[in-house]
């Protein structure tokens, strides 16, 4: 039966592959650089997000039902597609262990110091590998669910939060230095670029053409999140404390009292956060297993995902021996990677499609998932 | 009466009776005693054959036979038929033609034999099959053919009101043991045309006799059809419950949730089918198998749809909030006690440490000793002579409960913890998937006595994926959450007014036959009297 995802379950799919990390930590960097006017450098991020978003769709629309490797060797011919394919392979690969690291170290930060590490990533890779083995399908419905608990979550935090919001503390608006602004606003655009996954999901879904729809409203969704806890954070502590906060968003949590009886619920928010980590670690390993099963022209999928989920254990657990090791990865390495894999790469992906343009309509076929 | 297909095996079926089934596959013989020894033969022999020889003074004294197997055909019918056929064995008929046996064959069937419903075989095999179903085999001497009469019967359960499945307001009926029982309970309510009744046999021993009931026209086809070939693909010796088949027929075989719903109320198994669903009767139980089904229809009571929306409404979400109390509460207790104290208030959290002052054990060990104790418990309630069972509560009310509090050996939050999971799971209306909830809980009790809340999330995001993989008879389990159908919501955990669900379930009933009620019905004051 061909995989069927509808336009709805994409939106979840992009979203859950951008807010997670972003929400993490970004908004203590921000804050630090733009202080209190970080949430302008949100919107900025968000606007060139979009941007980014239209143009991945744009690039998406041009497949016609063919998977992506399968796609990029038709048009480009097989040494390239496979390279291509292997490219984003190993770039997925190594995003996802540096999730799935980045995640390690924030549990263990948070609630497990206990806890050896490679019991951390093992059962992090475990579940991300046995959600891929249940399909693209069920990571697209599991995407959605989560979404739903989102949807209801968010209002309800900021209704308990509302008394502890001071709106003063933003003002006065546009004080900082346009430039502070522009440059607090790159770490979020880096990780809105990984709306670039859209490439390899689109063949999966019911309706292709409906690619635009979903890929512009999970930017928005995603970045939406991130406005949002750097609002929460801001209007709550006021810029002198946010930049000296981890994870704004779990302290920003941490303050609710309810009653006598409901205090300290951020260990419920990070509970739920867990669930929009796991579908992010679901998405990129299916992207690592979809990219190098093809380009190898590899025969179980079930064996590649253990092979790739093994070797994700080994690396993240041996790879960076300090904590600090994974977070000059993520900040100084990965940066520059996410710009090249999920900006340059599409970039001149669609300068080879309109190359190839006339090459294609004289071949035409199509070969479904 | 058997359907003609129940008395004309498959060569797969009887792949194991071979030798046998060679020998019986020989057609009848114009020798009467030659054709009842090959008939006793293939029944085994056995006391519980009987067997009536007869002559006809009309066809120059022709000797035919009755055959049946007693204990399973009605007596009543059996007298009633025997006393006609004496009467007319000892008449004279003028328009008989002496010597010439067909014409007492057709004399039998035309005039002579008080049954309804009649058919004919013409070898040892189907004459024999046939009578294991319970039917009697009238055998001519010098005919080729035999007729068999529907006499089913036997002693078979009255219907009763469904022991597991109780409502306060609706039918009291139940399905039973008896196949054309649960069928005529379904015909008595469904009064359509349309109503399908497809018969199967399977069980090469059994011979267990299976109906696939749907609806024509409201059921998606793609659906009766895949039902039809999973049944059809079944190759065992013996059916004695739904269960064997439910086995065979769900999507995948590895999974704690009941990918097929059962029933034992006849107004279910309708309702279900006014949605488009299938049901598989299965002779021998009252447990009837209905397909697809998702994951949402395991929340819902027949009574749902009787009582008033609201309250209906109502239900259903404490029917759901036990459901995840029941799989979630004593790892939630584990992860909070054990990892996460912060969470809880001051005040608590010292009642909470006085009490657990002084215990030997761990969260996670306390809570399997009581959770492990506690299926104990139940296990012995269900086996245990219905008398004892009083005596086996105050027995774990009391001596596993309050003792082992006064022993300091259990906290009295971990009893109180484990109580409430226990009732909480008796409030899921099926039962099969409280059993799911069961098993559930155990894996994240140690997640949560592992890992605290992250290794309870970890278990729960398995556990979707897991749920938004499933499918049943190629539907989305969780449907309508994933995908999403917001039309299929007014009856999930909403139940809207009957006048507001217009349209059959999308996705499950056929495309082309959605509507299921008029417009315009939500009642209003009387603009004449106001």
């Amino acid at each position: 039966m061909k995989p069927a995802i509808s336009t709805a379950q994409t939106v979840a799919l992009i979203q859950s592959a951008i807010t997670p990390t972003m929400v993490l930590a970004l908004p203590s960097v921000m804050v630090s650089i733009a202080h209190h006017d970080a949430w302008i450098s949100g919107i900025v991020a968000a606007i060139v997000g979009l941007v980014m978003a239209l143009g991945i769709a744009m690039i998406g629309r041009a497949n016609k039902g063919q998977l992506f490797v399968a796609w990029m060797e038709s048009r480009f011919g097989r040494p390239i597609g496979v390279t291509v394919g292997i490219m984003l392979g190993i770039y997925y690969f190594n995003a996802f262990c540096v999730i799935v690291r980045t995640f390690a170290n924030f549990v263990s930060d948070i609630v497990l110091d206990a806890t050896p590490l490679f019991l951390l990533t093992g059962i992090m890779v475990l579940v991300a590998a046995f959600t891929v083995m249940q399909g693209i399908e069920a990571i697209a419905r599991s995407a959605f669910m989560v979404l739903l608990l989102i949807m209801v979550i968010i209002p309800v935090s900021v209704f308990i939060l509302y008394t502890d919001i001071s709106f003063e503390r933003l003002i006065p608006v546009l004080d900082t230095n346009l430039v502070r602004i522009a440059v607090a606003s790159f770490p979020p655009i880096g990780l809105l670029s990984e709306v670039s996954v859209l490439l390899l999901i689109i063949p999966y879904m019911k309706k292709p053409a409906s690619c635009l729809r979903a890929s512009l409203i999970g930017t928005l969704l995603g970045s939406s999140q991130l406005v949002l806890v750097i609002l929460l954070a801001l209007t709550i502590f006021g810029q002198q404390l946010v930049p000296l906060m981890s994870y704004a968003f779990v302290n920003v949590m941490a303050i609710v009292e309810v009653g006598e009886f409901l205090e300290r619920i951020e260990v419920f928010t990070v509970s739920v956060w867990f669930l929009t980590m796991y579908i992010k670690l679901a998405v990129f390993l299916f992207a690592t297993v979809h990219c190098l099963f093809h380009s190898l022209r590899l025969h179980s999928e079930r064996h590649t995902v253990i092979g790739i989920s093994i070797l994700a254990v080994a690396t993240t657990s041996g790879e960076w021996p300090r904590n600090m090791n994974t977070g000059m990865m993520a900040t100084l390495v990965n940066m520059p990677v996410l710009l090249i894999m999920n900006i340059a790469m599409p970039v001149l992906i669609a300068i080879g499609l309109l190359i190839t343009r006339g090459k294609s309509k004289q071949k035409g076929g199509m070969q479904g998932p | 009466m058997p359907n003609d297909k129940n008395t004309i095996s498959s060569g797969k079926q009887n792949s194991s009776l071979s030798g046998k089934v060679k020998q019986a596959e020989q057609v009848l013989l114009p020798d009467l005693d030659v054709n009842l020894e090959r008939l006793h033969r293939f029944l085994g022999g056995g006391e519980d054959i009987a067997c009536r020889t007869l002559q006809h003074r009309s066809f120059d004294n022709t000797r035919y036979a009755l055959l049946y197997i007693d204990g399973i055909v009605e007596g009543t019918s059996i007298n009633t038929m025997l006393l006609s056929l004496l009467d007319d064995a000892n008449n004279q008929y003028s328009d008989s033609v002496s010597g010439e046996t067909p014409d007492l064959y057709r004399h039998l069937t035309d005039r002579s034999i008080a049954i309804g419903r009649l058919s004919e075989v013409s070898t040892i095999e189907q004459a024999g099959y046939a009578m294991l179903e319970g039917c009697t085999v009238l055998v001519v001497d010098g005919c080729l053919r035999a007729i068999v009469m529907d006499t089913c019967g036997g002693k078979t359960r009255a219907v009763e009101e469904p022991s597991s499945q109780t409502v306060i307001r609706g039918p009291k009926e139940g399905f039973t043991e008896n196949l054309r029982t649960n069928t005529s309970l379904i015909r008595r309510i469904i009064k359509s045309p349309d109503l399908r009744f497809d018969y199967k046999v399977i069980g090469h021993q059994t011979r267990t006799n299976v109906a696939v009931v749907y609806l024509e026209g409201i059921a998606e086809q793609e659906i009766v059809k895949e039902v039809h070939r999973r049944l059809d693909k079944i190759d065992i010796d013996g059916v004695l419950e739904s269960g064997y088949i439910e086995e065979f027929i769900q999507d995948r075989a590895f999974t704690p949730f009941p990918l097929l719903q059962n029933t034992e109320r006849p107004d279910t198994a309708s309702a279900a089918l006014l949605e488009g669903q299938v049901v598989i009767i299965v002779s021998g139980t009252p447990f009837a198998l209905v397909a697809p089904v998702t994951f949402v229809k395991f929340f819902q009571s027949s009574e749902d749809y009787y009582q008033r929306y609201d309250i209906a409404t109502f239900l259903r979400i404490i029917r759901m909030a036990s459901f995840f109390i029941s799989m979630l509460l004593p790892s939630l207790y584990i992860a909070i006690t054990t990892f996460h104290q912060e969470m809880l208030p001051t005040s608590l959290l010292i009642s909470l440490a006085a009490q657990r002052e002084g215990i030997p054990f761990p969260a996670l060990l306390e809570a399997f000793l009581m959770e492990i104790t506690f299926e104990i418990l139940r296990e012995a309630g269900v086996r245990m002579p219905r008398i004892i069972g009083p005596a086996i509560s105050i027995v774990g009310a009391l001596v596993l409960g309050q003792a082992a509090v006064q022993a300091g050996i259990i906290s009295a939050a971990m009893v109180i913890v484990v109580s409430f999971t226990a009732i909480a799971s008796f409030v899921i209306p099926a039962v099969n998937m409280g059993i799911a909830a069961r098993l559930i809980r155990f894996v994240l009790m140690i997640l949560a006595g592992t890992f605290g809340l992250f290794g309870i999330m970890s278990g729960l995001m398995i556990l979707l994926a897991h749920l938004c993989g499933l499918r049943s008879f190629g539907k989305p389990y969780m449907m309508p959450f994933a995908p999403f159908v917001a039309s299929n919501l007014k009856d999930v955990l909403l139940r809207v007014p009957w006048w507001a669900m217009r349209k059959r379930p999308l996705n499950i009933s056929s495309d082309n036959n959605l509507i299921r009620e008029g417009t315009g019905q939500k009642p209003k004051p009387d603009q004449e009297g106001a």
